[in-house]
């Protein structure tokens, strides 16, 4: 059971939560070419350290959130923490 | 008077004041307050406890806690529960435990006949044999034979579990020196601290020794920091608890056995804390060697253990048989006066390292002791008789004993390090593994670091622990280091079996699973020459005890073998739970409606006073499935209440079907991106059907939409997924479109609402009394008019999901049993009855309406479906569009919904029975989504889904449900009013 860090609430126990799974880039536009549109669709980022999700306080205030979680340690940081 | 034959007069921690008995495999037996099960045997003679897993062999006790591998039981009465160590069983009046895998007695054990069998049994033996057909109809008679404990048949009535939770700063694993030393250090800095101790009572390893902290008994010292740690309120202390599970973000999972609360027969914890510090200590481990596992041999420190804290002496001539200076402590303890007096010889040391490398362990003592000499088998036939041991000569001699003390080397308790994501390190010194890098924010102290000497573990605490809590803003106070006496430096040479053994013999690594050093000499040959692969291949490491007292024995033999360091084997994956947990403390109080509540409507009650079977139709709704009725059975009574929908009028509470009011400046924008169709030119004042799709294209929900007035909408959604359809309005919202203005307000609950259907459906809204004019021409299909129902303010709807004309009268939730018993009042000289959701279920498959999770699963799109028309060709935007696009473009065969006849004679065809070409047992070419009995048609009707299934119309294709073949003529997907004249009427 993680602990996460809403931006409103602070620091919650992953019950509260659901997990939306990677963090997507924007949509793409219209104009994209098919495969493009599928590697958005379908294709994840997953890498042995830090990657982004999306959560949900869903038993909570109801915010949609993303958190980089390193998927060895569990280290959870905000994505503007280094930087971005 | 209590006979205990192998207790001492003096000494022991356990109460003499206070018997209690106990009945072990049917016999009484009692032993004292204070005792394990394990010592409480011990303490009446009884050595021959268990038989082994695989050969039945005699085994007895061998450790004194959470590593013992060999003798399990199971718990009856109000303690019930299986594969127990007895060294971890609290001795309690009534107890009743017996033995696992012996029937029916451990002296005289039937299965023991595979003693005989044990050359045809060796690693692998049953991937290798009971290959054929298949592994499944073996299992069930290997798993009786082998006969672990059996989960109790029902609901134990006194085991009440509870869950709490507790968040903090420090949490200190383990009451033994350093980890009291560390929860003092923690508690003095002002932090808030638990301390968790899987013993009844702290002390750690003190607690079997005879070790001296500031000049006093070391008891002494773990009595005043008990003391102090108990006077202030931050602090928690758990006995008799085991901290079992590292999670993610210092999360540890602890089961607490004894509880102060009586009620509570178990409590799981759940506590987050800012540190963590593992002193969890180190356990012993075992020496291979031949008959091993024989009764009377057991480990170094297990031996202790009996005769500092039960008062045991479970033999009359002792030997000790070490690869290292722990266990001299042993022989020390065991010169005594008193224990000598009571007839206790302690006959000799056997050591494996030579006579230089043996240092201050042995001074002052006055016995044999034999160095650089092996153990090359024990001997006796229930029970331990005697040694052979070798000189390293090479001459063998025999020495009589009845008691065995083992030694060799001591592994640090890793498990909840290694579970928390660290790395281990080889140690050379100690042969065993040590933490490495840490993974999460955590600390190992004393012997779980490799400090094997009580000072130095001392020191290396309290810089550990000011450190980390200075890390955190917590000052700690100044600290005068107890003193310990000194003790010898802990030193060991290593020794992963013992050479020589014959043919036949059997030398265990793994006592519990049975798995002898052939058999992992057996795995390398056949090619498993990685330790994972071992473990798999042999069951080393596996069952109860997970190998606490083997595994490093498993690796140092692995590494030896193929002539590498075990450093460079490494270790298997330590998993939770570190000792066997039962689920009720997983799950406390959180059983059936308390993890997830049940939704009841305001005509729950009127529904059960009227007879209706109830039960869950989509996230957790409780409706009526139907209303049974005199001299007729569950299919009558379905038939009944469809008759009366199509050829009068029926009523059925629709209050669970979700609804959501969107509103907002960009409300019709948000209405047009989610929905495939258009919405547009939807007049102020009517619904529409609509489909969303998610962004793969997969449908997601259907329901109807009216619209309130300009930019204000009332969503329906279907029942089950009208959660999951928040969730994807709030995403869209909140992430992809957050500037844009739109509220959703949940009202599912808010609307209640009871649907007149049938062709008799008007007569009674207008004898309700209405202000609405309900005529066709004024509120025609899909219309809602708001206005005053039966003197109640209400709002009508004609939506249809039966097929026949539909009035939905909502109300307010606080006046839906009223409108109810009026419509039923008002109803009754129309023959009005009420429909529950079996009927609803007939009547949507007469119509050819889909349902989500029968037609449409996550492979169908609205084309497969036959409502194509629903993804409005100028809308690219919506949500899921694209997706079906590329989809679609491949070309590749569909299944599309179709209608099916099967030839059954009336019987139902099971939802979801396969489609296949011909009947063959090939790929299936779809399946049965729906299948009912059809009051306009009397005959069974069927919905599925098939491959080109709309060019199949008239063909026939066969159905299999099992070894059953049914055939069935394909149809259009609707078997009434295919014009739909009757809902519009
Ligand atoms: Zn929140």
């Amino acid at each position: 059971m993680l602990s996460l860090p809403c931006p409103f609430c602070g620091q919650r126990d992953e019950t509260e939560f659901l997990n939306a799974g990677p963090a997507k880039p924007a949509r793409p536009n219209a104009d994209v070419t098919d495969s493009k549109w599928v590697e958005w669709l379908t294709v994840p980022v997953n890498t042995i350290g830090y990657v982004e999700e999306k959560w949900w306080h869903a038993k909570g205030c109801g915010k949609w959130f993303t958190i980089k979680r390193h998927t060895v340690t569990h280290e959870i940081k905000m994505p503007d923490e280094d930087g971005r | 008077m209590t006979h205990n034959p192998f207790r001492n007069e003096t000494g022991g921690r356990i109460d003499r004041n206070s018997p209690v008995g106990f009945e072990f495999n049917g016999r009484i037996y009692a032993g004292y307050d204070g005792d394990t099960l394990a010592s409480a045997l011990l303490a009446n003679g009884v050595f021959l406890t268990a038989r082994s897993f695989k050969y039945h062999r005699p085994r007895g006790v061998m450790g004194a806690g959470v590593e013992e591998p060999s003798c399990l039981v199971e718990l009856l009465g109000a303690d019930a529960g299986g594969n127990h160590a007895a060294t971890t069983v609290r001795l309690q009046p009534g107890l009743r435990a017996k033995s696992v895998n012996c029937w029916p007695s451990p002296n005289f054990d039937l299965m023991s006949i595979n003693q005989l069998f044990a050359r045809f049994l060796p690693a692998g033996f049953y991937y290798k044999t009971f290959m054929w057909p298949n592994w499944h109809l073996f299992e069930p008679s290997i798993r009786r034979a082998a006969g672990l404990a059996a989960a109790p048949d029902d609901k134990i009535p006194d085991q009440h579990f509870e869950t709490r939770y507790w968040y903090g700063d420090v949490l200190v694993v383990g009451g033994g020196p350093c980890g009291l030393l560390a929860a003092l250090i923690a508690s003095r800095s002002g932090a808030r601290v638990m301390i968790v101790d899987d013993h009844p009572h702290p002390g750690g390893y003190l607690r079997a020794s005879q070790t001296e902290i500031d000049g006093k008994p070391a008891m002494e010292w773990v009595a005043a920091v008990i003391a102090e740690l108990d006077t202030n309120p931050e602090v928690t202390r758990l006995q008799d608890a085991t901290a079992w599970g590292y999670r993610e973000n210092n999360l540890l999972m602890i089961t607490e056995r004894s509880p102060a609360e009586s009620h509570v027969f178990q409590r799981g914890w759940k506590a987050r804390a800012g540190q963590v510090i593992l002193a969890t200590g180190a356990i012993e481990r075992n020496l291979v060697f031949t008959n091993n596992d024989l009764p009377g041999i057991m480990l170094a420190s297990a031996v202790q253990t009996y005769l500092h804290e039960f008062g045991v002496m479970p033999g009359r001539r002792v030997m000790i048989f070490a690869n290292n200076s722990s266990a001299y402590a042993l022989a020390h303890d065991l010169q005594a006066d008193d224990l000598q007096a009571a007839g206790t010889a302690i006959a000799g040391i056997i050591d494996s390292r030579p006579a230089d490398a043996i240092g201050a362990e042995k001074d002052g003592l006055e016995i044999p002791i034999y160095t650089a000499h092996q153990v090359t088998a024990a001997h006796g036939g229930k029970h331990l008789r005697a040694l052979s041991i070798r000189a390293d000569d090479g001459n063998i001699k025999r020495v009589d004993c009845d008691l065995l003390a083992v030694s060799g080397g001591w592994n640090p308790a890793v498990h909840l390090f290694s579970q928390a994501r660290g790395t281990l390190a080889y140690d050379d010194e100690l042969a065993s593994f040590v933490p490495d890098k840490a993974a999460q924010r955590l600390a190992c102290v004393g012997a779980a670091a490799g400090k094997m000497n009580l000072a130095s573990a001392l020191a290396d605490t309290i810089s550990t622990i000011t450190a980390s809590l200075g890390e955190d803003g917590f000052e700690s106070p100044a600290f005068t280091m107890p003193i310990s006496a000194a003790s010898p430096d802990y030193h060991l040479h290593p020794l992963w079996h013992v050479d020589g053994m014959k043919p036949g013999d059997k030398a265990f690594v793994d006592i519990q699973n049975d798995v002898t050093l052939d058999d992992i000499g057996l795995a390398m040959r056949e090619g498993f020459d990685t330790v994972e692969h071992v473990k798999r291949y042999t069951t080393a490491g596996m069952g109860i005890d997970q190998g606490k007292t083997g595994n490093v024995n498993v690796i140092g033999n692995i590494a030896e073998a193929s002539a590498k360091s075990p450093g460079d084997i490494g270790t298997t994956t330590f998993r939770s739970p570190f000792t066997p947990v039962d689920f009720g403390s997983i799950a406390g109080h959180r059983n059936g409606a308390t993890v997830l509540p049940f939704r009841h409507t305001p005509i729950t009650q009127w529904n059960r006073d009227h007879g209706a079977v109830m039960y869950e139709a989509g996230a957790r709704w409780q409706r009526p499935g139907y209303f049974p009725i005199e001299g007729g059975d569950m299919q009558d009574a379905i038939n009944a209440e469809a008759e009366a929908v199509r050829y009068g009028v029926g009523v059925y509470d629709g209050s669970p079907l979700g609804k959501f009011d969107v509103s907002g400046r960009d409300a019709a924008a948000f209405i047009d991106l989610l929905y495939t169709n258009d919405f547009g030119d939807l007049e102020i004042g009517m619904g529409r059907y609509g489909i969303m799709l998610t962004d793969d294209g997969m449908i997601l929900d259907d329901g109807v939409t009216f619209k309130l007035a300009d930019n204000h909408y009332l969503m329906s959604t279907s029942t089950g997924f009208a959660d999951l359809v928040y969730r994807h309005m709030d995403y869209l919202l909140q992430v992809e479109c957050p500037g844009w203005q739109v509220w959703i307000t949940p009202v599912t609950s808010q609307w209640c609402n009871a649907t007149i259907c049938g062709p008799n459906a008007r007569d009674v809204v207008e004898a309700l009394g209405t202000s609405i004019d309900i005529s066709n021409e004024a509120l025609p299909f899909m219309a809602m008019r708001d206005g005053i129902v039966a003197d109640m303010p209400a709002r009508i709807c004609r939506v249809s999901f039966t097929g026949e004309v539909s009035f939905e009268i909502n109300v307010w939730p606080r006046h839906a049993e009223a409108m109810w018993r009026r419509i039923m009042e008002i109803g009754a000289p129309f023959g009005i009855v009420p429909v529950g959701s079996e009927t609803s279920h007939v009547l949507r498959v007469e119509k050819g309406f889909l349902s989500l999770g029968h037609e449409v699963d996550a492979t169908a799109d609205p084309y497969d479906l036959g409502i194509g028309w629903i993804m409005s060709r100028t809308k690219t935007h919506a949500i899921g569009r694209r997706s079906v696009d590329i989809r679609r473009s491949s070309g590749k065969p569909r299944r599309e919904l179709v209608g099916l006849i099967p030839e059954t004679n009336g019987e139902l065809v099971p939802e979801g029975a396969p489609i296949t070409p011909n009947g063959e047992r090939v790929a299936s070419e779809g399946f049965v989504s729906a299948c009912v009995w059809s009051v306009v048609n009397k005959q069974v009707i069927a919905l599925g889904l098939l491959t080109n299934g709309r060019a199949r119309i008239g063909e026939t294709i066969i159905i299999r449900d099992q070894e059953r073949m049914i055939k069935a003529v394909v149809t259009k997907p609707c078997f009434h009013d295919p014009k739909g004249e009757r809902l519009r009427g």
